[in-house]
């Protein structure tokens, strides 16, 4: 068990997503970066979907009732366990008792808003519709469907029992698969079906001019500031299917992309998606980030997918390989 | 302890999976030098040449940091410009000083034992083998 130390909100128990329910209503959820997720489940030798904890306001702190292997990813919190600092992006045995406490994201050559405690074994809470993760909307999954508060006390998973005793840690994705535009931070866009009803003019300025995330911006959708989109004509459409990453333009013209969060169907017009390959990007950048939208057509989507998968190929290899050697001695 | 000998048939077992002919492996007791496909013979098992707490042209009462593996030598960790641990200032043990970097992974090298961080004994970025010197830490 983990018990949640902190009053700090909206922390929640997350895996890669629900993706089979879409056909009853019901959305994807998961983690925020699901690349963070993954890595740190392969750190532990975990499944890469194994369930985890989400953490999005600081500080926050948990307490390990047994001794635990855990893995932290994502946002840079100066952790650390038992007053010991840890590297970001690694893994770290846990003594039964001791406290692991994050402070507020740090600054760095990439930051991020989210953080991902995985443990050995992953976070065992039932799965719902095929998934761990905590579905907001409809109250389901996760643990007891809501937000993680502090007193809750979260079951373990058992280890794959193998010994991953040599302490390594990630070069953060960030760093490692960088994507910039112009000296900001980018996503890439596939257009989307309404795409050419705005005027040229309007979307000559959405490649161009940079957004920032403002701060009605959540799991749910990323509302931003920009240049406004402006429709040829007005459109009413009748509520239709969308999935996250979807960029969706309401009568004031800001964009709002749907996120982790976001609900299976709407009714605004959508002017592209950004590329599953680069959401985790989007999902890590805290409120006010300035970015950029940069064309991409269904190739390129799928080149950026194969690119993020070889290099979670090689990450495996690598921590597989000084793991295997670490058991060896 | 297990000797590190009684693992040579499961390495070499490892070795023929692989497309690599010569394996060397190092550390405090000793070093093992395997080969196959007639590559060129070494000493089987020599002297390792550094390990923690050997003293090597160091200041007296110095301990040398031996690298803990292989990989390049990274003084701060790649989020951030500033130094794990500046030439001249006090280190705990246990302390993360570097990192050794292969692709994306980090292993971190800490202090084997407290006191001032004397000598940095590698350059930044430095592809580094087992037991060799990175610091010298003065009591």
């Amino acid at each position: 068990m983990i018990e949640i130390l902190s009053r700090a909100a909206l922390a929640s128990v997350q895996d890669l997503g629900r993706f089979d329910a879409f056909r009853w209503g019901v959305g994807l959820s998961g983690a925020m970066d699901p690349l963070a997720l993954t890595c740190g489940n392969i750190l532990l030798g975990n499944e890469d979907g194994a369930a985890a904890v989400e953490m999005q306001v600081f500080p926050f702190s948990v307490r390990f009732e047994a001794d635990t292997l855990f893995a932290l990813t994502g946002a840079d919190c100066a952790a650390m366990l038992d007053g010991v600092p840890l590297l970001p992006w690694s893994r770290a045995q846990a003594k039964a008792g001791a406290v692991l406490r994050l402070d507020h994201a740090r600054d760095g050559r990439w930051r991020g808003a989210r953080a991902y405690l995985c443990v050995a074994g992953g976070i065992d809470v039932p799965e719902v519709l095929g998934s761990r993760s905590t579905q907001l909307r409809g109250a389901i999954g996760g643990f007891d469907g809501r937000m993680l508060r502090e007193g809750d006390r979260l079951p373990l998973g058992r280890a794959a029992g193998e010994s991953r005793g040599t302490e390594i840690a990630l070069v953060p994705p960030g760093l490692a698969l960088p994507l910039e535009a112009d000296g900001l931070p980018a996503v890439r866009v596939l257009p989307a079906a309404e795409y050419g009803r705005f005027t040229p003019a309007s979307l000559d300025a959405f490649w161009r001019e940079p957004f920032r995330i403002t701060p009605q911006s959540d799991r749910y959708g990323f509302r931003l500031a920009g240049p406004g989109l402006e429709p040829v004509a007005p459109m009413e459409l009748r509520s239709h299917g969308i999935v996250p990453g979807v960029i969706q333009v309401p009568h004031n013209g800001q964009p709002i992309v749907q996120m982790c969060e976001g609900q299976p169907s709407g009714g605004y017009p959508k002017v592209g998606t950004v590329i599953e390959a680069d959401l985790w990007r989007l999902g890590q950048m805290p409120i006010g980030t300035r970015f950029r939208f940069l064309a991409t057509d269904w190739d390129g989507a799928l080149a950026a997918l194969d690119e993020r998968q070889a290099w979670l190929a090689e990450v495996r290899r690598l921590a597989d390989l000084l793991s295997a050697r670490s058991a060896a001695r | 302890m297990t000797s590190p000998l009684d693992q040579i048939p499961r390495l070499a077992a490892l070795l023929a999976e692989t497309g690599i002919d010569t394996l060397e492996l190092a550390g405090p007791e000793g070093r093992v030098f395997l080969a196959r496909n007639g590559a060129p013979a070494a000493p089987a098992h020599a002297p390792a040449e550094a390990a923690a707490g050997e003293p090597q042209g160091s200041a007296p009462g110095a301990v040398t940091v031996a690298s803990p593996g292989i990989g390049a030598f990274r003084r701060a960790h790649p989020l951030h410009a500033q130094p794990l641990a500046d030439e001249g200032t006090a280190v705990v043990a246990g302390q993360v000083l570097a990192l050794l970097q292969v692709g994306a992974l980090l292993q971190p090298v800490r202090a084997p034992s407290s006191g001032i961080l004397a000598a940095v004994r590698r350059e930044d970025g430095a592809l580094t083998g087992h037991g060799d010197p990175l610091f010298d830490i003065s009591p």
